[in-house]
């Protein structure tokens, strides 16, 4: 066993924002002691995506201003059209948004300014560990492994789960969850070598199979993804780069803005992202945020705005179990508290459904093809 | 007869050039000279940037002038030798944060630093010895004959001297290696160069002032030569050189320059013209003369338009008389014209209900058109602008008709090189100023009118290095980096957030409420001419104009597409030069920008309503200018998830070792580091 053990109120796994902007919460608002813990190393590339203005209410929340990020973080929207339920380009935000005002966010340095805050306000946060969770003792023991320090535990008096849309940690402990679809995405990167002026930065464009999302990522570099459902994706057999291609000459748009460019992926990557829900009301000292919550159709931008507003409740609901856990009085309100908190995630994915619903009804073309068929339906 | 350097306080200017370098102007407002690579002046400039679209640096070359004017070079028969040496230093990292007017000692000795507490810059070094080493200090370095040169680098680091350079490797920026060279020309004459406009630290940068952790390479300090004479004698002259930012509009002159300030601490202090002033007053018998004294005045406030939105000043001084008539029957016009030019602030007087708190004069804003030297803080308020003390008592003697206005004025005794390089300076406001700042008021520093007080001399810090907390205005002499260690570190800091200030008007003992100006304000300039902020585009060809994206003669914002501090320290040579296009015809200046690296900036024309959301609003669209992501600034981004990656884990198992001895630490202090 090594000498290297933790003991902390609050371990947080996943260190995308829900995950961060938790432990910013509790550092804020609390003298709880807080570890995070990260698969990754932080090199995935992250594909800048729109938010609602309504995110610099969360973020003042969290102490933090604009000006605490890069200046080219949030950046007005621009360039981005769809071609949805017509042949015709509009806007995306005509169709898609709910909200008035939305910026472009660049993900890497808000991530990256998160965590800096994260550091300087006196949390802890690991990179590239994995681990095993179990309940010892009315406590959670982490057991982890890290590419090169020897494996050591954690143990910890709350567990705040952010691992994301393809953990199944709320499953292992014995919360459930609910599938809606089964939405995927099959991708490829490209490189462009000049930067054309006044480029699509991001482009949307349904099919009759699905819909493809394309963007423009920082190092002179493009993202073509093909969201549909995975049994879709598996009979036109998308994994195999040639039957990919293919499909991309299919469409009306994207092929023409990226026939110069040059293919980086060997085979496409294929991801999941089906609409889920979690619900984890029976498991004590345990909450999920974030996509390991609900996690929303791409179409939707809903997920970092999720990601931040059920970090900063489950980091309130966190701080009062905690600090007023000896106050038996105050027993019943943190109960209440709970379902709640629980109740809000399924008030928020109910409407999330409606407004799905909505953006999916709008395209009435391939009405009989079996991708938009499933999504009819009330 | 008595022989002097010249300029005694010259101005070199930074650029990232690695090879080419321009001459500095020889007068007040004059275009800098074409240089050969040994510094031979040539021609006025032709381009302010070489191929690369760097900006050359501005030497500035030294001359031994006797008092008639005659020049002595390595060419006099009588010359064995001429020796150079120059001490360039920069004290910045290691003096006080700049904090406004405090610490100003001609508020009196309780205005202290140590008595008004201000901090440190990077306080975290405590003790004298750890707050030297944030000096630059590469030593002295000398050099004689012609054609030479030698580097402020390490690797010409005088034996045995204590150099002291910054980490060379940063997070941010470049790390500094030199502070400049100096060269000989053909005939021995010095020539001194400067940095190449590099700055770098490890902390983001936060505020106008600078940051900790941050250096660059500007510096100042003295300039020695010894001339040795064939019959063995020789005599030992001094002078200082101060390394500026660029002057980005060399032709367009501040309205009160670092010569008028030179040379009203002359008047007042050193008995520089008796007939101005003598016996602690102005002599209200002087006869001022209108070439000599008041229209250079008249020419500033004119030029001003071309680098700042200053119409209530330009259509104020649009010649509605003839300024140089003294007759009496002119003399209301006269008066009424002085009688906008706003009053001083009793010198040293911290009281707030002073001339220079008010703005207006029945509805207009009085001139100038500047913020004063505090329009920032709430302690020791001063904000907005008036001439200083002698520019204000010529321009009244102009008013009453004590002038005359003839072409053969007596020139006052200041060598014509000593007023043209501190000419080119920002005199006025100090907040803290481009190239130094109000410690240039203080007649302490100096030792005569336009002279640095030296402290001790060449080879003075050899053994010992320089002072890290010794404020010389207090006396005593200046030691290298003294002129320019109060300036925000890095300069761009100050530089890319300081053109303009909202100033309040209505409430004298207040700048600021909750952080922010207190409303009303007033639109202020700081130093448009060294800082231009509003400027006409001056691309006027095909090609020009598709990088421009701009047609020809629209006014835009100067600084257009460099968004943040941190792109202008590492893109402050993409901006243009402001520049006479038409100097050639007499009468009608020009303006426009030239040069810029249009190239690097990428354009979009944005709809209100993709910030709206109504796409109504998209009849009316926005410009934005952009720096272009490359593909170097992506590898370093990458660089930078393996260096967060790395520091976090350092941190993390750090913290876990020292946890396992002891588990459930109490944690103390406040978690907000902001």
């Amino acid at each position: 066993m090594s000498d290297l053990n933790i003991k902390t109120d609050v371990v947080i796994i996943g260190a995308g924002p829900a995950g961060v902007c938790a432990a910013l919460s509790l550092l804020t608002y609390s003298s709880l002691h807080v570890v995070v813990l990260e698969q990754s190393d932080f090199s995935q590339v992250r594909v800048g995506e729109h938010v609602s203005d309504s995110l610099f209410a969360l973020l003042d929340y969290l102490k933090l201003q604009k000006s605490d990020f890069p200046a080219h973080c949030f950046l007005p929207c621009y360039g981005d059209t769809t071609y949805w339920g017509s042949d015709l380009p509009r806007v995306r935000h005509a169709i898609f948004s709910s909200e008035n005002a939305s910026v472009q966010l660049d993900r890497e340095s808000f991530d990256f300014t998160l965590i800096e805050q994260l550091t300087a306000r006196g949390g802890t946060l690991i990179p590239r560990t994995h681990c095993t969770v179990s309940q010892q003792d009315s406590e959670w023991l982490l057991q982890c492994t890290h590419p090169t320090q020897a494996p050591f535990e954690i143990r910890a008096r709350y567990l705040i789960d952010a691992s994301g849309r393809n953990s199944s940690l709320c499953r292992q402990l014995g919360g459930q969850s609910h599938k809606l679809d089964q939405l995927m995405g099959a991708g490829c990167f490209f490189s462009c070598k000049e930067q054309t002026e006044g480029a699509q930065e991001q482009l949307i464009e349904s099919t009759e199979y699905g819909w493809w999302y394309g963007a423009r990522l920082p190092n002179q570099q493009y993202v073509a993804t093909f969201f549909s459902d995975s049994d879709i994706i598996s009979k036109l057999r998308l994994n195999q780069r040639q039957h990919w291609q293919h499909l991309l000459q299919q469409s009306q748009h994207l092929k023409r803005l990226v026939k110069d460019y040059t293919t980086l992926s060997v085979h496409p990557w294929l991801r999941n992202a089906a609409s889920q829900y979690s619900d984890a009301s029976t498991l004590r000292n345990y909450l999920a945020i974030g996509d390991a919550a609900c996690a929303f159709d791409p179409i939707s931008s809903m997920g970092l705005g999720f990601a931040l507003t059920s970090a900063c409740h489950a980091a309130r609901l966190v701080i009062s179990e905690l600090e007023q856990q000896q106050n038996l009085m105050q027993a019943t309100a943190v109960t209440q508290a709970r379902q709640l908190y629980q109740q809000d995630l399924h008030t928020h994915f109910a409407s999330y459904q409606q407004l799905r619903r909505h953006f999916y009804q709008t395209e009435q073309r391939w009405l009989h093809a079996p991708f938009w068929q499933r999504r009819q339906a009330g | 007869m008595a022989l002097r350097i010249h300029p005694s306080v010259g101005v070199a200017r930074l650029g990232n050039s690695p090879e080419q370098f321009y001459l500095a102007p020889e007068k007040t407002g004059q275009l800098p000279f074409e240089a050969d690579p040994f510094g031979n002046q040539g021609e006025p400039v032709h381009q302010f940037k070489d191929y690369a679209g760097r900006v050359r640096r501005q030497g500035q070359a030294f001359k031994l002038l006797s008092e008639d004017g005659t020049e002595l070079t390595l060419d006099n028969p009588n010359v064995q030798s001429i020796q150079w040496t120059v001490h360039l230093a920069n004290k910045k990292a290691a003096w006080y944060q700049y904090s406004e007017l405090q610490g100003n000692l001609l508020y009196g000795p309780q205005n202290s630093y140590q008595q008004q507490k201000v901090p440190f810059r990077n306080p975290d070094q405590t003790t004298e010895q750890d707050r030297q080493k944030l000096i630059i200090d590469p030593g002295p370095r000398s050099l004689s004959g012609r054609r030479q040169s030698i580097g402020f680098d390490k690797d010409n680091a005088p034996q045995g001297y204590p150099v002291s350079y910054p980490p060379s490797t940063v997070t941010y920026g470049t790390a500094i290696t030199t502070l400049g060279d100096l060269l000989t020309d053909d005939l021995g004459r010095l020539i001194v160069l400067g940095g190449y406009g590099n700055a770098g630290g490890d902390e983001p940068l936060t505020s106008y002032g600078g940051s900790n952790t941050w250096h660059d390479d500007i510096s100042d300090g003295p300039v020695y030569c010894t001339v040795t004479y064939q019959d063995g004698s020789s005599e030992q002259l001094s002078a200082w050189v101060v390394v500026g930012s660029p002057d980005f509009a060399p032709e367009i002159v501040n309205i009160s320059t670092l010569s008028d300030t030179m040379f009203d601490v002359g008047v007042r202090f050193y008995n520089l013209v008796p007939e101005i002033y003598s016996n602690g007053q102005f002599n209200p018998d002087f006869w001022a003369n209108y070439q000599r004294d008041i229209e250079p005045l008249v020419e500033r406030l004119s030029r001003y338009q071309w680098v700042a939105n200053v119409q209530a000043m330009s259509a104020f001084n649009s010649r509605q008389f003839d300024y140089a008539d003294n007759s009496d029957a002119n003399k209301a016009n006269r008066q009424q014209y002085f009688s906008y030019f706003r009053g001083l602030n009793k010198e040293g007087d911290p009281s707030a209900d002073q001339p220079q708190q008010v703005l207006f004069k029945d509805n207009f804003p009085m001139l100038p058109l500047n913020s004063g030297s505090n329009s920032v803080s709430n302690e020791l308020i001063m904000k907005f602008l008036a001439l200083n003390e002698t520019q204000q008592f010529l321009l009244s003697q102009w008013a009453e008709g004590r002038f005359d206005s003839h072409h053969e004025a007596a020139p006052y005794p200041v060598n014509p090189l000593d007023q043209g390089s501190v000419g080119n300076c920002v005199g006025l406001p100090m907040c803290p100023g481009i190239e130094v700042t109000w410690s240039m008021q203080n007649p302490a520093v100096y030792a005569a009118p336009y002279r640095i007080a030296d402290e001790k001399g060449p080879n003075g810090y050899n053994s010992t290095g320089l002072t890290p907390s010794r404020d010389e205005c207090e006396g005593g002499g200046c030691q290298p980096g003294d002129l320019t260690k109060r300036m925000a570190c890095p300069w761009q800091a100050d530089f890319f957030q300081c053109t303009v200030q909202p100033v309040n008007f209505t409430v004298p003992e207040v700048n600021k409420a909750n952080g922010a100006p207190l409303p009303p304000t007033y639109y202020a300039y700081w130093w448009p001419p060294q800082s231009p902020w509003d400027v006409l585009t001056g691309e006027t060809t095909v090609e020009g104009q598709a990088a421009s994206h701009l047609p020809a003669g629209q006014q835009m914002n100067y600084a257009r597409g460099i968004n943040s501090f941190v792109q202008m320290v590492e893109h402050w040579s993409a901006l243009a030069f402001i520049r006479d296009n038409n100097s050639q015809a007499a009468g009608y200046p020009y303006f426009t920008e030239t040069e810029r690296n249009n190239e690097i900036f990428s354009y979009k024309e944005v709809g209100v309503g993709a910030i709206t959301g109504n796409p109504d609003d998209n009849e009316t669209t926005i410009p934005v200018f952009y720096i272009e992501a490359d593909t170097q600034q992506v590898k370093a981004k990458s660089d930078r998830a393996v260096q967060m990656v790395k520091a976090l884990e350092q941190r993390a198992f750090k913290a876990i070792e020292v946890a396992s001895g002891g588990l459930g630490t109490p944690r103390s202090g406040t978690r907000m580091r902001r």
